[in-house]
C-alpha cells in the first residue's frame, strides 16, 4: 500500500513537473500605445476632407505627385506676390493657415518632395 | 461652422491613433514616412494556478512562476503605406519553490521581424483601415525540452529547462489580416486576425487581438485588449507514456497545445517625445498554460518628426 500510494506521488510530481512545461511561454509583452502626436496625419486628414473628396476643389484620384508638387509650390507661395498660376492658388484657400502648414507637411513627407 | 469644428476634432482625434502598438501585434495606425519609435518595456507576470490540458486552473505543484521579461521594440515607416517593426528581449524564468527541479533560466527572447502593408486607408476612403502583417520570428537563445538539469535528470532526454522554458525555442512566420476605424472621433478599435507557424512540430497557432482605445484627452490615452489564441496541437501536458498510461515524452513539451484567453488594460502618457505606458495582464482561461497575472511598463522614444 504505501509503495503504491509513493508511486503515485512520484507519478503526480513528475506529471506536475510536466504540465507546467509550457507556462514560459506564454511570455507577456506590453504594448497599445498611440499617440496624439503627428503633424503628418493631421495634414493628412485636412487634405482629404477639404482639399481633396467628392466635394473638396480636388477630386478623389488627382492627388498624384505632380498634383502635390503643385500644391507645395502654392502653398509656398502663399504670401508672395508673385504665384505660380495653377488653381491650386485659389484651392488652397479653403485651409486656414494653420491647416495650411500641416497641408504642406503631408504633402512633403508623403511624395518626398 | 460646424463642419470646421467637426473637422478639427476628427484631425485631433486621428492623430491619436497615429502610432502603432508597441507590440509586435499588427495595427493599421501606421508610423509617419521616415519616422519611428523606439521602446523599452518591462514585464512583471506570476502564476499560482495552471490549466492542466483543459482543466483547472489548479494549483501549480512548485507554488508558481514568476517571469520578468524586458524588451526593445522599434518601428519604423517606410511610406505612407509601409512600416517594419522589431523586437527583442531578455527573459527570465523561476519557479516560486524550486531546486533541484525545476530550474530557474534565462535567455535571449525570440526575435520578431514584421512589414505591415496597409491597403485601405480610412481617411483616403472614409471607410475603415485594411492591413496586412508578415513577420518572422527568430528562436531565441534559451533552453527547452526536458525539465531538469543533466546531472539530476541523467536521460538526454530529460534534460531542459521544462516549466521555465521561455518559450518554444522554434523560429517560424506569422501573417495577419487587421482591421480598424475611429468612431465619434474618440474611440478607436481594431482587430487582428492572424496565424503562426513554427518550425518542427510545434503546433500552429491562431490569433486574434481585439483593441479598443479611448483618447480622453491630448496627454492620456486608455487601452483594452482581448487576446485569444488557439493551437492546432493535440498533445496535453501529462505523465509520461507508459502501459495504460496517455501523455507525453519530456522532449514534446514545446509541442503541447496553449490555448490562451486573455485581457488586459493600460493607459499611455504622451510627452512631447516620450509616451510612457502602464498595463496590466490577466489570463481568463486557456488550455495547458498558466493563470498570469502581468504588470507591464513601456518607455517610448519616437524619432524622426
Amino acid at each position: 500500500m504505501r509503495r503504491t500510494i509513493a508511486l503515485w506521488i512520484a507519478v503526480g510530481l513528475v506529471a506536475a513537473l510536466v504540465q507546467s512545461s509550457v507556462f514560459a511561454s506564454g511570455s507577456i509583452r506590453p504594448g497599445g500605445a498611440i499617440s496624439p502626436r503627428d503633424a503628418y496625419t493631421q495634414g493628412k486628414a485636412l487634405t482629404f476632407q477639404k482639399l481633396v473628396c467628392a466635394s473638396c476643389p480636388i477630386a478623389q484620384g488627382e492627388l498624384n505627385r505632380e498634383r502635390a508638387i503643385s500644391l507645395k509650390n502654392s502653398l509656398e507661395a502663399r504670401d508672395e506676390a508673385v504665384k505660380p498660376g495653377t488653381p491650386d492658388d485659389e484651392h488652397i484657400k479653403v485651409l486656414g493657415r494653420d491647416e495650411q502648414e500641416m497641408v504642406h507637411y503631408y504633402l512633403k513627407r508623403r511624395f518626398k518632395l | 461652422m460646424n463642419k470646421a469644428r467637426t473637422a478639427i476634432a476628427f484631425v485631433a482625434a486621428f492623430c491619436f491613433v497615429s502610432m502603432p502598438s508597441v507590440l509586435a501585434d499588427g495595427s493599421v495606425w501606421l508610423p509617419t514616412p521616415g519616422t519611428g519609435t523606439m521602446t523599452v518595456s518591462y514585464v512583471s507576470q506570476s502564476a499560482d494556478k495552471m490549466w492542466v490540458g483543459k482543466n483547472g486552473p489548479n494549483p501549480i505543484p512548485f507554488r508558481g512562476l514568476d517571469q520578468s521579461t524586458i524588451t526593445v521594440n522599434g518601428s519604423y515607416g517606410f511610406s505612407d503605406a509601409v512600416s517594419m517593426d522589431l523586437s527583442i528581449g531578455r527573459s527570465e524564468v523561476s519557479p516560486k519553490n524550486g531546486g533541484p527541479i525545476p530550474l530557474s533560466t534565462d535567455g535571449l527572447t525570440d526575435a520578431e521581424l514584421g512589414v505591415t502593408w496597409r491597403f485601405l486607408d480610412e481617411v483616403v476612403t472614409g471607410g475603415v483601415s485594411a492591413a496586412v502583417r508578415f513577420g518572422a520570428i527568430l528562436a531565441g537563445n534559451y533552453d527547452v525540452g526536458g525539465f531538469g538539469p543533466a546531472e539530476v535528470m541523467g536521460d538526454p532526454n530529460r534534460v531542459g529547462a521544462g516549466p521555465t522554458a521561455i518559450g518554444d525555442g522554434a523560429s517560424g512566420i506569422e501573417l495577419s489580416g487587421i482591421v480598424g476605424k475611429i468612431f465619434n472621433n474618440r474611440i478607436a478599435i481594431s482587430a487582428e486576425l492572424g496565424l503562426r507557424n513554427r518550425s518542427g512540430n510545434v503546433p500552429r497557432e491562431t490569433f486574434m487581438n481585439l483593441d479598443a482605445h479611448l483618447i480622453t484627452g491630448e496627454r492620456l490615452v486608455l487601452s483594452a485588449q482581448y487576446h485569444i489564441q488557439a493551437s492546432s496541437g493535440d498533445i496535453d501536458i501529462g505523465p509520461p507514456p507508459g502501459p495504460g498510461a496517455h501523455g507525453m515524452h519530456w522532449d514534446q513539451f514545446p509541442f503541447v497545445a496553449e490555448d490562451i484567453n486573455r485581457v488586459s488594460l493600460g493607459g499611455t502618457v504622451v510627452l512631447d517625445s516620450i509616451d510612457i505606458g502602464l498595463h496590466w495582464f490577466k489570463v481568463l482561461d486557456g488550455r495547458n498554460t498558466a493563470e498570469f497575472d502581468a504588470f507591464g511598463g513601456t518607455l517610448t522614444y519616437n524619432f524622426g518628426h
